[in-house]
């Protein structure tokens, strides 16, 4: 049942995400605490989330430019925690990686739907008459299938690929100091990211730092 | 009313977004709803012109909305002013929503989250979309009152600012999450805090000079051989 | 990166020149070369409510630009100048020196054009200006300054119809 509205889900995440609505349910972040909700895995789910969701918030969709699926990979990252039984940091590693990897593919079939939605307006302009209620609706039915599809049949790609590479190394480490470790990576990315005067900018993070050290 | 029906149909006007006309066609489909509530009805030749090459930020196009109506009732320049605001609104729309509201939102989130999941969903939704919504609700209104001159109402708010004003306070946020983040973690010892350091360091260095993807394919190998190796 | 930057994108200011090269750069001088916006004020304004606070910016149109524009200028700092079409282009091709990074960002797709990029759609005289431009300065399709660009070498083909 859970995987069923986890399916269901991923079609909204990609209506969200390009076709209507915009409002936000297709973010990493969002997606991450929404199935660890789901599945009962919030905290695995929650470190997920806030890698795949650094990646988004540099890689944004400025003008024409499509950005990587970072909906997918939040996504596919969770889900493949919650079925397969990790307890071991290459393991998770492998996850990651695949997941990754992945995200390109996925990322295609997203050049895909704006060619089908061009070659569907390119039709009724060679008709001579546009219904552009019609185009909107097949746009939003194609986009809400692009990701039942393709968000399903990558997580499930993954979980194969896993299940045939995947190591047998049986060393206990720390995934929360992993994924602590490579979202402080992403942070500098997303600090360069952030318009503002450089050492002002970088003051306040310092202090923001601090502040953080004291009260919490 | 008009404002929150023509709000309501922006919300799927980028379904058949595609490389050739780019939002175009739903532009067409917004411009003729949003006239037919003026009463007026656009001519099937006029809404086909629509089609042609639009783009802009999806939370502003109803200010462009408000300015076409307004300017097609006054015989004046709609579709001259469609596109010097397309324009506009996609630089406004760019810098505040994706490149500003997007982190702090997230960071919100994220400090809410790690107190309660739910806190931390109903942050990102609530926080982000009150912005979102009041400009999607409010832009055909707003547009079609000062027609053309509707870029006053963004200087008047300074909006060319905010965006400068969010990352400052996304910068002050991240460093109390990543405080958290490492004083909750077990293992944290002075070390850590040295790695974590340099790792911070090291994103900064790399930014704007390597793709995060690979970056991040590159730091996961090797934060898992150092793992590895340590023990830790 | 040249500090000079020459962009033709018919849309002139947007969020991919914000986002992808003023912010990326930090350049704080954008000249937008332009008869119709120069002699508009309110576009004027429109554009240049849109810059990030401390950038400025100069609205000529292009003889006042062929007239003031001297590339020793900028040694120093990014200045990124704004075209709005490859005819503009061609008309200041003299002016174009080594110094100076030419890049198409985006044209519009109408009637009666090519689809060279995703985002780049030109006439058949435009090619040939561009390939004009071409025999004596790189020129280069870019979208965004952290993405790849892709250098025009042999647009005749195009022209051909071999691409």
């Amino acid at each position: 049942m859970n995987i069923a509205l986890a399916v269901l889900y991923a079609g909204v995440i990609s209506v969200d995400r390009f076709a209507a609505f915009n409002l936000m349910l297709s973010r990493p972040i969002v997606i991450s605490f929404v199935l660890g909700l789901l599945f009962g895995n919030t905290i695995e789910c929650f470190y997920v989330g806030i890698i795949f969701e650094a990646i988004g918030l540099v890689d944004v969709p400025f003008g024409t430019r499509i950005p990587k699926e970072d909906s997918f990979g939040a996504f596919a990252a969770c889900c493949l925690l919650t079925l397969l039984p990790c307890d071991h940091l290459p393991q998770y590693i492998l996850i990651f990686l695949l997941v990754l990897l992945m995200m390109y593919p996925v990322t295609m079939t997203l050049h895909i739907t704006r060619s089908f939605n061009k070659a569907l307006y390119v039709r009724q302009q060679k008709r001579g008459r546009i219904y552009p209620l019609r185009l909107l609706m097949l746009g939003m039915g194609f986009s809400f299938l692009r990701g039942v599809v393709f968000y399903s049949l990558g997580t499930y790609l993954v979980l194969q690929i896993y299940y045939l590479i995947h190591g047998h190394i049986d060393y206990h480490l720390n995934f929360y100091l992993f994924c602590l470790m490579i979202f402080v990576f992403l942070t500098g990315y997303i600090l360069r990211f952030l318009s503002a005067r450089t050492y002002f900018k970088y003051a306040v993070f310092m202090l923001g730092l601090l502040t953080g050290w004291v009260i919490l | 009313m008009k404002s929150l029906i023509v709000g309501f149909f922006s919300l799927f006007y980028q379904a058949n977004m595609n490389h050739e006309n780019m939002q175009g066609t739903g532009f067409a489909f917004l411009i003729r709803k949003a006239a037919a509530l003026n009463g007026i009805s656009l001519e099937v030749k006029k809404v086909f012109e629509q089609t042609a090459y639009f783009h802009t930020h999806p939370y502003l196009v109803n200010f462009i909305a408000g300015v076409w109506v307004k300017e097609f009732e006054q015989n004046g320049e709609e579709d001259f002013y469609k596109k010097t605001y397309s324009s506009a609104f996609g630089a406004f729309g760019d810098s505040f929503f994706w490149h500003s509201l997007r982190p702090l939102s997230f960071v919100i989130a994220a400090i809410a989250g790690l107190y309660n999941p739910w806190l931390g969903l109903a942050a990102y939704l609530v926080f982000y979309n009150s912005f979102h919504l009041i400009f999607r609700f409010s832009g055909y209104s707003i547009g079609y009152a000062l027609g053309k001159e509707v870029i006053v109402f963004f200087n008047r708010i300074g909006f060319n600012r905010w965006p400068m004003y969010f990352d400052v306070a996304s910068a002050f946020f991240f460093g109390i999450l990543l405080s958290y983040l490492a004083k909750s973690c077990s293992d944290f010892d002075s070390v850590v805090l040295g790695i974590l350091t340099v790792y911070v360091l090291t994103g900064m260095a790399l930014a704007k000079k390597l793709d995060i993807v690979l970056g991040l394919v590159i730091i996961m190998i090797l934060t898992g051989f150092f793992l590895f190796i340590t023990g830790a | 990166m040249k500090k000079i930057i020459f962009r033709v994108d018919d849309r002139l200011i947007h969020g991919q020149v914000i986002e992808g090269w003023i912010k990326h750069f930090k350049i704080n001088h954008i000249i937008l070369v332009n008869d119709r916006v120069a002699s508009n004020p309110l576009q004027k304004m429109i554009y240049s409510s849109t810059l990030p606070p401390g950038t400025e910016i100069s609205v000529l149109t292009l003889d006042e630009f062929i007239a003031s524009f001297r590339s020793d200028r900028y040694k120093k700092d990014y200045v990124l100048v704004i075209l709005e079409s490859v005819d503009d282009l061609y008309k200041i091709k003299n002016i174009i020196s080594d110094d100076v990074y030419v890049n198409i960002g985006c044209v519009a797709s109408r009637e009666h054009k090519i689809e060279v990029s995703n985002t780049v759609f030109l006439n058949p005289e435009e090619i040939n200006k561009v390939c004009e431009i071409r025999e004596k300065h790189e020129v280069f399709i870019h979208k965004v300054a952290w993405e790849p660009s892709v250098e025009i070498k042999n647009f005749h083909n195009i022209l051909e119809g071999n691409l």
